[in-house]
This record gives structure tokens, sequence and C-alpha cells, in this order.
């Protein structure tokens, strides 16, 4: 009944919103966190021309009556911006219905109850049938959209009717003439004492409406009717949402946004994703923006540039912030080697204007597509997929039967989705989007550029202190923490690079405590015995201090192992009940987890910091490296819990974890980066250095470090286990990426003996040598630039680029096998060399 | 550090402009270990530098079936739906095109398989039944080869050649469709030479059993057994052709087979069949191509991987990925070629052909194989080391470089090198050198512990012989006084068990001398040595060496071990009228371990010293320890029950039956256990699903 009753609301506010009647709009619920939304202003009503809507200093918004089209035009240079291609019709790739797709704002993918998909798009199932309504907001407009069909079908005409209610409810409110009409469409059977729809009945349904309308039969009529007949239910309920848009403009562009909270559906029906804008500002390859360019944030940034022929059959499509592993692992094993997202930004550039979106809410529920011209249509395209209700398949397995039933997410993403396109007037290159999106960080206070910085660029050091593997005690073997690199040993591999030089270590310890590497519990830290103990771990300490070592213990404070106070309550959980595998090392032949750990729910991640920090404190370090903060993000659905989290929410208890953390701790270290993790964070290892190699994309580019370079220290993925550690080197160069070891103190194959085998390259003696020597050649050209900002990024040959810095330091590096002479520099082969001022 | 720098700068030589820096795929590859081929992460060799599709190419690609690239270069490929053959120089620009508008002789209709040779132009013209030969500098037609000469063909032989090669004595390879018998040999003017290497199928007991038991009806619904057609063919510089094929029920799916169809490919203890590890079905391998040094790289379609190999089989690296998205990913993968270093995939899936480019790592491990093999032995070691700092993980290198240190006669670094990599024949055989080493440098010395030990046994030899003189013959065997510490009494009463296991057992069961917590002492100890020979023995005589030890496990065994013979034997026995009890039996089984207590630790210490040759003595000492205390428990089975021999043997044989049951129960309980709780959870998850 309570389903019927939300059905039969959605299906009462769409029939408003037909009839134009205002008020039902009052019984969408404003969401919580309504304060950055805009109270509605009076409706509008458009005529057959484009109508211009909202205006400031710099841009004008209008809309186009024809399918909704909002334009916004930059006065600045005259270049008009839409949501949509002007002339779909006229594509030259799109047909039938995928051109109705390319005159649509959005197209929402839901699933029924029993799983099967479904779609619609705000064109074909809106406002081709003028079923929405705009409002006036502040600098904009609201649009509600109301999709689906809303006409009655035959489902809307009892198929079976007692004699009595059939007499009850229809026959004695009709004259004569019209129940023999009515009576035409039914054949009594005195049997059973049964009314039944006939063939022509079927056919002639809209009669049998309007007689029934007349009679006041209501659709808690034909539930009855269903009912006593036990008829499937579901007919009665309609494939319907509502949403609501607004767009507004701002000093920088146009801002969109979507309250989640008010898209409305029935029970019946679940909204998956919705696809939103994605023509916005879409471009047609042509001889004038032959130097544009799509960018996406893969890795560190990758190109598609209009110029290139790469085959329009591949495209771009990948999830802001790394694959959510909780939902992905069964259904979606695919790109496991791919570089996560880090930054939620694309952009589009015609080669002289542009804009570049920042997903500003909802980014952890947001994939990213792109496709390029002759794939969709004539146009260059790239737009976010917001995630609204996820859904996952459980396998009920019998004995000798096995069936799938679909589960749903309990409580949908309660936030907003918001995109804020900033349009730049001039944009030939990703350089200008990374500038303008790091502008943007920074006025919002999430980015701070660095003030000061030490002499020397940082070396980062990670060492692994311990694993579980084979050991022996009186010739007799056993399994425990074999020692990898003890306490004191770190001291010796320190000395050993400052003897050739390196200054300003930066020591992340790996397996330091709790079983060493994959580790247990993090609830309380336990010295590991075989690598030193406490004695050992004090030494180290001090001679840290003594020496001006920082010194990151690693902490696992998202994932780890069971042991040391860990219970399976703590655990996060799959749509289907299932304890989250926390992949930690994949196997790549049998495409499944080769390690794997607990992953924490979100609801534990406080008291297990403030667990966690009251037994750091007692080592009276204060930095601290966070394995999982800043490079993994999860949802969890647990039904035990009061309710569910997906990967937004999360991301909110991740925040809340790292303020406390940040607020304790001098310096903090993360791996990756991700955006939301970087306030209050000092230094960000394993950063991308390069993009996933998708063969839509044409080339990397340094996005990531344009935008972060001089706000926060960034290290480089492990430098000897980079797939060619020459080339990497060069990278770090180019990128002003500071350089990163993994190293220990043991021999490889001794630490290959544990169940850290991952690391194939890692006794120091074997790399000491080249880490110095990579170190002193970067910080020749690195040291000086640490707290500068790139300001521009240019490839100048076949294989040179180069980096310039806002101080007037240019970094030139060559990747070619010949001697370079590039601006009056010349640039060794394979190398790299700097030049100041000018 | 001299030939790292040499190598560096020889690297920057050789270097193209590709840049790349992190894999699209995860690198990986397989070591051996005692539970079989083990995934372990390896260094990238081979990296894709380019993908070049119909689109790049400048050409129509609907689906292409071969590639191949010749000594200049020149790339060539054929597409079987769209019947073309595209020529390419060797930067992909087109030279020609053979296609439907080619004069009517020259047409092609459904090539399969391209190879040049001198000049011309090989092209396997399925849809024609024949071998059409072109110039391969312009495309220009000679001639064809559309009938096979020879009297064994018999009439109703369609020639409907698949893929070819051509060798330098103008011999013509073929593999065919419907050829079952092998490859097709011809002559340049289509004299037909013969089959060469067919492939054996494998027909496993069952299926042999089968067609004893059935019907001529059944027997047709079953799959017939006839040889699998070969998939695809190559051949090296010097003649010898390589073979793949797809099915996996064949002998072996990669051949490589000398002029006269012998398969001389060698193949170590992990075969030479790609993943060893798959989710579905085994690796598909659809080409191969030979490359430098004698090593071989193969396609496997399923997985969209190329595996390296060496001349000896072993896995050197492998590199690719299936999926559609990534640079280095294959659909449907139909053709390998190698191109001095790069290697080329052409993919049926998207008509796309990916080039990878080696890495410094693999280019290093190429030069450490040439100099290898001309036995340029010190700076080959140099080059292994070198390769075992990148990769710590790669046991060929440590034989490689264990077998350089071999040649350059440092026999312990080479034992070292080669437990290391788990080479136990080499290690022997360095063992072996070793000792002689030792002991012609230290003869004397080995000469004095010899004599010191022999005459020290035959001092105690002739001392008991003249102590038993004296004893009376009544009283031979050792009673027990009851005032002589409880360790020292039942020591010295298992001792005597060893050489008097009859009055001892009877005195035993008879006269209550056995002591239960003696014999669980002697289990114990039985558990300790176990543990002790499992981790101490020698290298080359331990399938366990080195692995991880699990002591629960271990004693688990030994729990079962002792545990199931005595239930089983006591319920026997009573049945039998036994006049042994439970405990008599477990007091006959600890004390008859001596033997082995005795003789298993010393095996495991002196076999650290013996290579393989001393395999046999090895072997019989383990048996005899296991023997004597086998044998003790049967006499002692038989005193205790006062049974005749022929009863002794009838309950023994009961005992194991016994036991089997008992087994079966067991598991039968556990299965049930186990389906009854995946019910339930099944109903708890379909409750909780479904409300």
């Amino acid at each position: 009944m309570k389903n019927f009753l939300r059905t039969a609301a959605v299906l009462l506010s769409l029939v408003c919103v037909l009839s134009g009647c205002a008020p039902a709009f009052t019984q969408i619920e404003s969401p919580d966190n309504a304060t950055a939304l805009l109270p509605l202003g009076e409706e509008i009503q458009l005529g057959s021309e484009a109508m211009e809507i909202a205006k400031n200093d710099r841009f004008t918004m209008s809309v186009d009556p024809a399918f909704l089209n909002i334009r916004v035009t930059d006065r600045l240079n005259g270049r008009v911006w839409s949501t949509n291609q002007e002339d779909p019709d006229m594509d030259s790739v799109a047909l039938y219905e995928t051109i109705d797709l390319l005159k649509a704002q959005l197209q929402l993918d839901y699933y029924d109850k029993n799983g099967n998909w479904g779609t619609m798009n705000s064109y074909t199932d809106c406002v081709a049938n003028g079923q929405y309504t705009l409002h006036a907001i502040k600098n904009g407009v609201a649009v509600t959209y109301s999709l689906g069909n809303l006409s009655r079908t035959v489902d809307d005409v009892p198929q079976k009717m007692t004699g009595k209610r059939f007499e009850e409810k229809l026959l004695s409110k009709l004259t004569e003439e019209e129940q023999n009409q009515l009576k035409e469409y039914y054949n009594y059977y005195e049997e059973e004492d049964m009314w039944s729809l006939l063939k022509t009945g079927r056919n002639n349904f809209q009669d049998i409406l309007a007689l029934m309308d007349k009679a006041g039969y209501t659709p808690e009529d034909l539930e009855e009717d269903n009912r006593i007949f036990g008829l499937s239910v579901s007919s009665t309920s309609r494939i319907g949402f509502v949403v609501r848009v607004y767009y507004y403009l701002t000093e920088k562009g146009l801002t969109v946004e979507i309250p989640a909270e008010a898209v409305e559906y029935s029970e019946d029906y679940l909204p998956y994703d919705i696809t939103f804008l994605p023509n916005f500002g879409s471009q047609k390859p042509s001889d004038e923006n032959q130097k544009g360019f799509l960018f996406l944030p893969d890795g560190s940034g990758a190109l598609m540039r209009f110029d290139s022929n790469i085959s329009s059959s591949y495209y771009y499509e990948a999830p802001v912030y790394g694959w959510d592993e909780v939902v992905s692992l069964r259904s979606n094993t695919r790109n496991v080697s791919a570089e996560a997202t880090s930054l939620p930004a694309f952009g589009i550039s015609d080669g002289t204007a542009g804009f570049v979106a920042y997903i500003a809410d909802g980014a952890a529920n947001a994939k990213i597509t792109a496709s390029r011209a002759g794939r969709n249509s004539d146009q260059y395209t790239v737009s976010p997929i917001f995630s609204l209700i996820n859904m996952d398949y459980v396998t009920l397995n019998g004995s000798t039967s096995a069936s799938k039933t679909p589960v749903f997410q309990q409580d949908p993403y309660t936030g907003s989705f918001k995109v804020e396109y900033l349009i730049l007037n001039e944009c030939d290159s990703y350089v200008d989007m990374a500038a303008a999106f790091r502008g943007h960080l920074e006025a919002n206070g999430i980015l701070k550029k660095l003030e000061t910085a030490a002499a020397d660029i940082p070396f980062y050091l990670e060492t692994v202190g311990g694993a579980y593997g084979p050991k022996s005690f009186l010739g007799m073997a056993y399994t425990g923490v074999v020692s990898t690199t003890s306490y004191e040993e770190n001291i010796t591999i320190a000395e050993a690079l400052s003897e050739k030089g390196v200054k300003n270590l930066q020591l992340r310890l790996l397996g330091w405590c709790n079983d060493g590497y994959y580790p247990d519990y993090f609830g309380k830290v336990k010295l590991i015995g075989a690598l030193g103990g406490s004695s050992g771990f004090a030494k180290l300490t001090e001679w840290c201090e003594q020496q001006g070592v920082t010194l990151f213990p690693d902490a696992h404070l998202l994932s780890g192992g069971d042991g040391n106070g860990f219970k399976k309550d703590y655990s996060a959980r799959t749509l289907d009940s299932r304890y989250v595998e926390g992949v930690e090392r994949m196997s790549q032949s049998l495409d499944m987890p080769l390690y794997s750990s607990w992953v924490y729910s979100p609801e534990h991640l406080l008291t297990l910091a403030e667990s966690f920090l009251d037994s750091y404190d007692r080592f009276g370090l204060k930095n601290l490296s966070l394995a999982d903060n800043g490079s993994r993000l999860y949802s969890d659905y647990n039904d035990t819990l009061s309710r569910s989290y997906d990967r937004a929410e999360t991301q909110r208890y991740v925040e809340q974890q790292n303020a406390l953390l940040t607020e304790t701790m001098d310096q903090i270290m993360v791996e990756k980066g991700y955006l939301y993790a970087l306030s209050g964070v000092d230094h960000v290892v394993h950063t991308a250095t390069d993009h996933s190699w998708f063969l839509a994309e044409d080339e990397a580019v340094p996005f990531l470090q344009i935008v972060l370079h001089g706000r926060v220290s960034l290290g480089s993925e492990p430098i000897n286990l980079a797939a060619d550690y020459e080339e990497q080197l060069l990278r770090c160069a180019e990128y002003g990426v500071y350089p990163n070891y993994q190293l220990c103190y043991v021999s490889t194959t001794r630490l290959n003996e544990t169940d850290y085998s991952e690391n194939y390259t890692a006794c120091y003696l074997d790399w000491v040598d080249t880490a110095a020597d990579s170190w002193t050649r970067l910080n020749a050209v690195l040291s000086s630039v640490q707290t500068a900002t790139i300001a521009d990024h240019q490839q100048l040959t076949a294989d040179v680029y180069c980096t310039t810095y806002d101080n007037g330091v240019r970094v030139y590096v060559n990747y070619g096998d010949a001697v370079a002479e590039v601006d009056g520099v010349s640039v060794p082969a394979y190398s790299f060399c700097m030049k100041k001022g000018g | 550090m001299k030939t790292k720098v040499l190598c560096i700068l020889l690297a920057l030589l050789l270097l193209c402009c590709a840049t790349v820096s992190a894999a699209p795929y995860g690198s990986y590859s397989y070591s051996a270990s005692s539970d079989g081929p083990t995934e372990v992460a390896v260094p990238n060799a081979y990296l894709p530098t380019d993908n070049l599709s119909a689109v790049d190419l400048g050409v129509r690609l609907r689906s292409p079936e071969d590639l191949f690239c010749d000594d200049e270069g020149n790339c060539y490929v054929v597409d079987s739906k769209l019947d073309t053959l595209y020529a390419f120089d060797k930067d992909w620009n087109l030279r020609y095109t053979i296609d439907r508008n080619a004069p009517e002789e020259a047409r092609l209709f459904m090539p399969y398989g391209v190879c040049v040779l001198d000049g011309q132009l090989y092209v396997a013209d399925k849809g024609n039944k024949r071998i059409a030969i072109y110039s391969a500098a312009d495309g220009s037609y000679i001639r064809s080869i559309d009938k096979l000469n020879g009297a064994i063909l018999g009439d109703d032989f369609v020639f409907s050649p698949q893929k070819l090669e051509v060798s330098e004595n103008g011999s013509i390879y073929v593999v065919a469709d419907g050829a079952l018998e092998g490859i097709i040999e011809i002559s340049y003017n289509g004299d037909f030479y013969g089959y060469i290497g067919s492939n054996k199928t494998t027909v496993s007991a069952f299926e042999l059993l089968w067609r004893r038991i059935f019907t001529e009806e059944a027997l047709e619904k079953l799959t017939r057994v006839v040889p699998i057609e070969y998939y695809n063919i190559a051949m090296d510089e010097q003649g010898m052709i390589y073979t793949v094929t797809a099915a996996s029920e064949v002998d072996s799916r990669v051949k490589k087979l000398n002029p006269s169809g012998d398969n001389v490919l060698i193949e170590g203890e992990m075969k030479v069949e790609g993943d060893y590890w798959y989710e579905t079905s085994p690796s598909n391998f659809v080409d191969i191509a030979p490359g430098n040094n004698g090593d071989y790289y193969i396609l496997d379609s399923n997985e969209g991987r190329v595996f390296a190999y060496d001349e000896q089989g072993n896995l050197l690296y492998l590199f690719g990925d299936s999926g559609t998205d990534q640079l280095g990913s294959f659909t449907d993968p139909i053709a390998l070629e190698t191109r001095g270093d790069e290697v080329l995939v052409l993919d049926r899936g998207t008509a796309a052909v990916t080039v990878f480019g080696i890495t410094d790592y693999a280019r290093l491990l190429n030069e450490a194989q040439a100099t290898y093999r001309a036995g340029e032995y010190e700076t080959s070691y140099e080059q292994w080391s070198e390769i075992l700092k990148l990769n710590g993980n790669f046991s060929l290198a440590y034989d490689k470089a264990g077998y350089c240190q071999y040649r350059m006669h440092n026999w312990e670094k080479a034992m070292e090198l080669f437990a290391a990599g788990g080479a136990t024949e080499q290690y022997s055989r360095a063992l072996e050198k070793h000792r002689q080493e030792l002991l012609s440098a230290n003869f004397g010395w080995v000469v004095l512990a010899l004599a010191v030990v022999v005459g020290g046994i035959a001092l105690l030899v002739i001392r008991r012989i003249r102590k038993r003189a004296k004893l009376s013959i009544v009283d031979t065997y050792y009673v027990a006084d009851s005032q002589e510490p409880f360790l020292k009494k039942h020591f010295k009463m298992a001792y005597d068990t060893m050489f008097h296991p009859v009055d001892n057992f009877w005195n035993m069961r008879f006269e209550k001398r056995g002591s239960m917590l003696a014999a669980t002492m002697f289990i114990f100890l039985f558990f300790l040595v176990t543990i002790f020979n499992r981790q101490m023995r020698g290298f080359i005589f331990n399938p366990d060496y080195g692995t991880y030890l699990d002591l629960g496990q271990e004693l688990r065994s030994v729990a079962i071990l002792f545990a199931l013979p005595l239930i089983s034997n006591w319920s026997v026995t009573t049945l039998m009228d036994g006049k042994g009890s439970a405990r008599d039996i477990y007091c006959v089984m600890g004390y008859s371990l001596l033997p082995t207590l005795i003789l298993i630790p010393l095996v495991a210490i002196v076999s650290q010293g013996l290579t393989l040759n001393e395999l046999a003595y090895v072997n019989i000492v383990d048996g005899i320890a296991y023997g004597w205390t086998l044998l003790l428990m049967v006499i002692g089975i038989k005193e205790v029950h006062q049974y005749s021999w022929l009863k002794t043997i009838c309950t023994l044989l009961l005992t194991v039956v016994a036991a089997a049951i008992i087994l079966f129960i067991c598991l039968l309980f556990f299965s049930l256990l186990q389906e009854i709780m995946g019910f339930v959870y099944s109903i708890q998850k379909e409750i909780v699903m479904r409300l």
C-alpha cells in the first residue's frame, strides 16, 4: 500500500506538472544542505524564441525552448557555451533515437526491482512532451524535468472483475448506452461470476478509460480488482522520475547542480545513474579547432587531441578516485592496472577558448566519460556520470540451480551533484585549464601555496621493515615476521645515502609495526621484536632527530589485516552482505586478489584513529604517513548499521579522520593524493606521472603536477620499480616530482621469501649509487622551484619538453638519443638541464 | 659496475624515442616452487609503443588473419574478408595492395597466411585452394600451386592451405585445413613430399574403458579421437619448424620440429604451456615466432599474452593483456611476428597491429643469454648478476649465474646460486665437484677421521660380542630393573626390542613392562625427527626444502598417522579374539620407532654432503629405517594379540580396510556438514535478501 501511495504521489505530481499547477512542487522536500541551493523564484513561461534568463558582469545565460538548450555567452570573446550542440538533427553520425540523446541535458538509467535495466533522457521522455517547468533563481534558472510517459495504457484497465464489483463500480454509474458499450468489451463467465476483458476491449482501451473516468473508477479500485484475481500489481506502477537541475552563473562561468535528494522516483524503478550534460561544450572537429582537445583526469592527466586520427571506437570512461572495491571487484575487474583519477576535473578546449569543469560535490560517486567525434555524434564530448543508487546481484545457490537477485543501496546519496564549469576566454593548452583549476581550489581554500622550503629537494625513501616469512629457531623452522630492514638498519641505509651526498631525507617506514608489511589492525601500535623492539626504534628516532631526517611511520587506518584487536564488525560490507575484500595485490593470471585486507566501515574510522593516536603518542613522533587515506575510497552497504554509506558519504568520514590526524600531527604524508584528502597534507608520494595508456587518449600531461606543485611536496612512484627507471627519472624532472625509492636492507631474495614479494628489486646495496645520483641530478634542477608554480609546460620538439616555473626557471628534458639544442640551451641526450631567468 | 655503465650506454645507443614509464598491465612471471609454478612480480620486459589501426595504416581491414615481416623489415598483412593483401615498408607506408581489382589469376579469395622468401611472396589462398606466388618487390603475379602431385593423396583430397612457411632449400611447409596427418611438405613445383610431425592425441584410461563398454551407437556420440590440426607454423634461421596447436588435448601444444619431423623441443619441469594458472581455460596458442638466441615467442589468444621462452623451454617473460581500451591489450590476437627488437601482434578483433618495444631489462637479458651461449662466462655472470639485481624473483637467472660460476670452477658460489634457483641436478653436480676438491685438499684428515670412526665402531662391536658371550643363553633379552631411571630403562628396553622383538613385546603385554608414557615419548620424538628430517635433509633429497613449516599441520599428520592404525587395529582385533588392549597396541607402536629415530636423523645429516649419484644409498637407509620399524610393529601386533602369522596378516589387511572405512566416514561426515552449513548459509542469505 505504501508502495502504491508513493507511486501515486509521483504520478500525481507528474500530472500536476502537465497541467502546469505549480503548488505540486511544494511536495519536493528541499535537501538538508539546502544552504547552497537558491530559493525558487517565479515560474518562467518560455515563448517560441530563446529567452535571456540571467546576466552577470561577464556572462549571459539564455534558454532555447526547442529542447531546453541552455546557452552561456562569454561576453569577453563572444563565445557561446551551450549544453547541447546547436543543430543535432544535422549531425552526421547520430541517427533516430541517438539524435534525441544529443538534444538531452541528462540521461537517466534505472533498474526495476527485478534488475532489468532501462533508460530515459530529458528530451524524449520529458521536453519533447513539454513535461517541464522553469523557475527563476538568482543568476539562473531551475529546470524541473519530469521524465516518463504519463499517458495511461491498457494496464490501467481492469482485466477481470467480479460480477458484483463490475455492477457496483462501473455499470451502476453509467447510462444504459454506456453500459452496453462497456459490455461489448467484457465477457461474463457465469460459473466464476467474472467479467473478463476481451481482445476488442484491449484494442479499445481508450474508450474503457473514458467510461471508467465517467464512473469514477479509481486506481485504488483497480488495485483491489487486481488483488482479487491475483494479477500482477506491478502494472499499476509507472516508470517516472522528477529531476530538478539548477543552472546559475558565477563570476567564473556556469554552475550546475542536481540535489540528489530532490530526485523523485517510485520504489519500483530505482534511478541508477545520471549522465549529466553529456554534450556541454561539445566540439565538432573542423579547420578552426584543429588545436582543440579534451582534457581527462586520467593519472597525471591525459589529452584527446582533435587532430589525431585515433579510431573513434575507443572511448574513455573511468571513475573519479579509483574503482570502488566494494562494488567493482566482481562486476568490474577491468583496468586493474589503470591509473586512478585524483582530481575531479575535465575540460574541453577548441584551441583558443575552453572550459575546465570541477566536480565540486558528489565527485566520489562520479565517473567521467569522453568520446571522440564519430562515436555517438560528430562531436568530441566529455561529461560526468553520477551514480545515485548502486546495484549489484546476489547469486543464490540451490542444490541444482542458481538465481540472481538484484540488491540495491538502501540509503541513497543525500548530498548534491555539482559541477562548476570554469569558462576560460583564453585556453590553448591544458596549462590554462590547470591554472584556472588551481586558482579555483585556492580561492575555495582547498589548496594553499607553500611559503618556504628546504634548500634541497626531499629524497623519499620507503623501507620495508618486516613481513611474514620463514624463520628458524634452533634449527626448527616456523613462520613469523622476518626482519627485512630492522629499525637500526634504516640508519645504515640512510647513512649510505647521505655519504653519497643525499640531503633532506624523508624516511617512510613500511611494515614497521603490527606484524610488518600487510599489517594487522592499527588500533594499537606494537613494535616488532625481530626488528629491534622499542630500544631499536628509540635509537632510530633519536638518530633521525639528530640528523634532521624526517621519519614517517606508515599507518593503515582504512584497511588492514585481522589480529591485534580487530573485530569483524569493523569491516565494511558489500551490497550482498559479504565482507569486503580490499585488494592489496592482484594476481595477474587469475584475476583475483593474492592478498586482501579488511576494509573498515566509515563508522569505525574516527574510533580507530583516536585509539591509534593514543598508542602512537608514546613514541613522541609528530609525523605520520597514511597508507590509504589519500588513495582508497569505498562504500559500505552493511545493512546491520543504521544506514549505508556510498563513497561520497565515506569521503566525509575519511576527511574527518584526516582532520583529526592533521590536527594532532605536524606533517602528514599520503599516497596518490585524491583531492579531498589533500587538506593539511604536506607530502604526497606515489604521485601519478603517466596516464593509463587508454587507446582513446593521445598523451599524458602533467595537469596534476601543474595544479599541485608548490602546494604540496610531490614524490614519485618508487623509481626502482618503474617499468624503466631511467625514463622515470626524466619524468620526475619534467613533472617537477621528487624521487622516491622503495628499498630494504636484506637481499631481494630474502625479501621475496616473505609475503611481500611484489618488490622484485629491493636491496639497498644495488640501488644506493643510482638513487643518490638521481637525487643529485634532480636536486640540481628542482631545488630552486620547490615553492614555485608551474607556469607553462610545452613540448618543444618530438623528444624535448620544457617546464617553466613562475620564478623564471626552465627545466628542459630530452627523451631523445641525441643532444638537443633548444632556446640556446644544449640538453644532453636522455637527460635534463635547467635555465634560470629569461 | 662497469658492466652496468656499459649496458646503460648500450641501451642509450639503441633506445628509440618511445616515451614510456608506467605499464598498462601488471607484469608477472612464474617461478617454480614446491606447490608448482607460482606467480611472481617481475620487471616489464616489453612495453607497447604503438597501436597501428587501419586508420593509421591508411587501409581498410575487416578480418586480418596473418602478419609477416621479411628480412628487410617490410610487413605484409592478409585480410580474409576483404580478400586483400597489403604490403607495407618497414615504416608502415603502404607499398602495394593485391585486392579484388587485381587481374583474375592474381586475385585472392580468403587468404589466411603469408610468407616471404628470396623476393617471392607466398600466400595461402584458402578460398582458391592454392598457394599463390607473387614478386615481393611489387606484388606482380608469378605463378601458383593449385594441385599437389602425389600418388598417396587420394582423389578426395582437397588442398586448402591455411598457413605456410618456405625453407631455404625450397620446400614449402603448409598447415592445411583438414590435413590431420600433419604438416604438408611440398616442393616448389607442388610435388607432395609427405606429412611431417603428426599431432598425437592422448586418450585417457577412462576413455579406453568406455570404448570397451559402450555400444557402437554410444561411441558415435562420443567425440571421435582424431589427430588435431596444427594452428600455426613458423621457421627459424636454422630451418627448424615451430608449430602451435590451439586445442589443449594434444600431447604438446608447442613443437619444434627438425626437418625430418621429430619434435626436438626441450622442456624443463615447468612445461611450455603458457599460463599455469587460469580462470576458465588454458592458454590458447595461435601463433609462434622465433627470436634471438634460440628464444621463441608464443601468442595466447585467451588472455592476449605473449610468452617468451628460451631454448631450454624456460619462461623468460610475458607481456600483453586482454581488453579493448588500453594500449597493449587485445580482443582477438591472431598473429605474432618479431622484427629486430620489436614484437608485433596483430589483433583480428580490433583490426590493429600493436608494436611492443624492448626494455633495458629484457635487452640485458638478451645480452646475458648471448654471452652465455658464446661461453663468455665471466661477462655473462656479471650480466646475470645485474639481472638479479633488477629482478630478485628470476630463478632462471640464479641457475644461469650459478652455471657461469660452475664453469668458472667456483663450486661453493655455484651451489649457493643453484640452491637459490632451485636447480637440484646442477646443485648435485656442483656439490660433487666441491666435495672432490675438499677431499683432495684434506685427504690426510679425511683418512684419519674415517680410520677413527671405523676403529670406534669395530671396538664397540667387539666389546658387545664379548659381553654377550658372558651372558647366559636363556636371558638374552633385557630385563628392566625397576630401580633404573625412567628414561634409561625405557630406552634400553626399546633398544633391546630392536633385536629381540618377540620376547620384549611378550613381556610388555603379559608382564606389564611397557609404559604408555614412554610410548608417548617415542611418538613425540618421532614427531621431532620428522621435522628435523624435513628441515635438515640435504637440498637435493628434500622436496620441502626451504618451504614454510606449519607445525600444526605436521603435528596433525603425525597424530593421524598413529591414531588411525591404533583405532582400526584395536577395533578389528577386539572382534577377532585379540589378547591385546589398545594400550598394548599403543606401546607396540611407540617402542617400535627406535630404528627410525636413530637412522633418519643420521641420513638427514649425512645427506647434506651427498650428491644425486648416492641417491640409492639414501633410499636404502631410509628403507631400512622404516622397514625395520614396520617389521617390529607387525611382530609386536602378533605377540600382543597372540595370533598365528596367518591371522596376523589377515587382521592387518582388515585393519587397512577398517582404516579406509573410518577415513571414508570422516570425509562423508565433513562433506555432509559442509553441505548443511552451505544450505543454512544460503537459506539465511535468501531470507535476508528476499525479505
